[in-house]
């Protein structure tokens, strides 16, 4: 039964063909077979009992608490090929089925990072900071993550994400679109549905991560060895200063009963030694939460929000150079301090934290300019800067500029 | 089939080797993720592997566990949309490219009823001949011709007339 098309016919079908040629993943049959494998082979061990492994000692002390409990029998449940990624996935993948009726999430728990620093910040040698993690799952999806008397951000529907200074009697704070803050994957970083997806997505494609899974007790605890992300080429300087940008252990806790996450720990590796840089105390589904939980209804009233991208005229000194000239010019106009140029270089100092730079900055003398250069995930460059401050001492700044904007315009980030 | 032997380890290599290519394209135009369309793929080879009973016809029962998972799959995507569209895009350029031609075809297809795209997707996206279409469907032959047929048609008269 042969088919004639004419001319019409076959623009048509033309169209609803594809003009990509897609392919399943190299490793696509290693795994159903491995899977395939392991079907059969919990079948088998089932009839035999389970072998009883003991934990791997380069990460034994990650059992934490639970390890300490001798009673504790716990399995290391080895597979083949690429198992482990989908057993993981497995897991990751039935949390997110059982988190899609939860209805809100509370997270609490404790980040070492410094309360002023950006919500993503992370210091291995600072304290814990109790921080809180609120999602109202809804349409749209509203959440908020506080560092105690430090940043708040706060997504609450529309197309930005609000970020301010709980601690200061501040008036300025910062929005901007998702991509924004959220481009050093902080989002899903922190929030543990996001990170379960990004975890299942990661695991689906079985690259650049290592995974253990472990049956103790109530528990299922997914384990997760990752490589930092970003290029490091030029400098480490930014490496371990975000989760993204760190080596990391990530432990998934999952209640074997109902597949919530029950438990979150992650760790960076410093000096090929864990150290524990998040870890939740508690994780609470379905707590009763509006609005008002999240944010004071007074919030924008009280805070005017800079949005993140700048907003200037084409012909700005600080379009169509060089990082390290811009650096220049910026540090010259900290002299005089010209508002012209200052206005613009520095888009995200508004009000009081201008006023702040202002008195701490102006008359500075530019001594020596260093070679830009990339580290991690930044979008921008660091450049190092000799300066004699106002008050006769000398200091090296690492200024952060950046122009991944529109106007392609060097703006300062950080290092003031 | 229970997947307890070396020869059915084997019978299922085989069934990989000469269908998972097909399987994929056609969920992958399915459900726009290449990690969704090998998810369901491998789900399916799975099911069919640890059938209790070897299907007669293991290809159409293969293609009808994965168009159904694709359903699924496309269910629970409507429920996570607003989480996914946070999720960072593809990387890959060529994973892009695939996936803006998925969306391209979707919104053609989208014009249609049901039961049409299925029968286009399955003819010209998974390459099945109409009378495999009709046995994994489990209608006549001239049904799915005419489904086939009706669907270009309204097409036509949309983007051509």
């Amino acid at each position: 039964m042969k088919t004639e098309y004419n001319n019409t016919d076959e623009q048509i079908i033309s169209m609803l063909t594809p003009k990509v040629e897609v392919k399943p993943s190299a490793d696509l049959r290693e795994r159903i077979l491995a899977a395939a494998a392991e079907q059969t082979g919990a079948s088998q061990a089932e009839a035999s009992q389970a072998e009883v492994k003991p934990h791997r000692n380069r990460i034994s002390y990650w059992i934490g608490a639970a390890a300490s409990v001798a009673a504790v029998v716990a399995i290391a449940i080895t597979f083949t090929l690429n198992s482990p990624a989908y057993a993981a996935r497995k897991y990751f993948s039935q949390a997110l089925i059982v988190m899609q009726e939860a209805k809100t999430m509370v997270l609490k728990g404790s980040i070492r990072t410094k309360p002023d620093e950006p919500i993503d910040y992370i210091d291995p040698r600072a304290d814990f900071i109790p921080a809180t993690i609120k999602v109202i799952y809804d349409e749209p999806m509203l959440w908020s993550i506080e560092k105690k008397e430090g940043r708040t951000l706060l997504y609450k529907g529309g197309e930005y994400v609000y970020q301010w200074i709980g601690n200061k009697d501040s008036n300025v704070g910062w929005k901007c679109q998702h991509a924004g803050f959220v481009g050093d994957d902080l989002e899903v970083m922190l929030n543990p549905r996001l990170l379960l997806e990004a975890e299942h997505r990661t695991a689906e494609r079985n690259k650049g991560a290592n995974y253990e899974v472990l049956d103790v007790g109530e528990l299922i605890i997914v384990r997760v060895t990752t490589k930092a992300q970003g290029n490091f080429s030029e400098s480490d300087y930014m490496l371990n200063t975000s989760l993204a940008e760190a080596n990391t252990f990530r432990e998934y806790s999952f209640a074997k009963d109902s597949g919530m996450l029950y438990k979150l720990r992650i760790a960076i590796m410093v000096d090929d030694k864990p150290v524990t840089i998040l870890e939740s105390e508690s994780i609470d589904y379905n707590t009763p939460l509006t609005a008002a939980d999240l944010y004071d209804k007074g919030l924008f009233d009280k805070i005017s929000f800079v949005d993140m991208e700048p907003n200037v005229e084409p012909s700005s000194p600080l379009v169509g150079i060089k990082a390290d000239e811009a650096a220049e010019i910026i540090l010259k106009a900290m002299q005089t301090w010209d508002s012209e140029i200052l206005n613009t270089a520095m888009f995200y100092f508004k009000g009081d934290l201008m006023k702040v730079v202002e008195a701490r900055y102006k008359g500075l003398e530019v001594k020596s300019i260093g070679k830009p250069f990339s580290s991690g995930l930044y979008p921008g460059k660091f450049i190092k800067c000799k300066v004699t401050m106002p008050d006769g001492s000398k200091e090296t700044l690492v200024l952060a500029l950046r122009n991944d904007n529109k106007q392609r315009v060097w703006v300062v980030d950080g290092g003031l | 089939m229970k997947l307890n032997s070396k020869t059915n380890i084997e019978q299922l290599a085989e069934w990989i080797d000469e269908w998972q290519e097909q399987l994929f394209r056609y969920a992958f135009f399915r459900v726009g993720s290449r990690s969704d369309a090998e998810d369901v793929v491998q789900e399916a080879f799975l099911k069919v592997a640890s059938a209790a009973i070897k299907p007669a016809n293991p290809k159409a029962y293969l293609f009808r566990i994965v168009a159904n998972g694709c359903v699924d799959t496309l269910r629970h995507k409507a429920r996570m949309k607003p989480l996914e569209e946070r999720m960072p895009a593809p990387s890959h350029s060529d994973e892009w490219e695939a996936e803006q031609e998925y969306r391209r075809i979707e919104k053609l297809l989208a014009h249609l009823p049901e039961a049409q795209s299925e029968v286009i997707r399955l003819h010209i996206h998974a390459g099945l001949k109409f009378t495999e279409i009709a046995e994994m469907l489990e209608q006549p032959v001239t049904t799915i011709k005419s489904r086939f047929t009706s669907g270009i048609e309204k097409l036509k008269q949309k983007f051509i007339n």
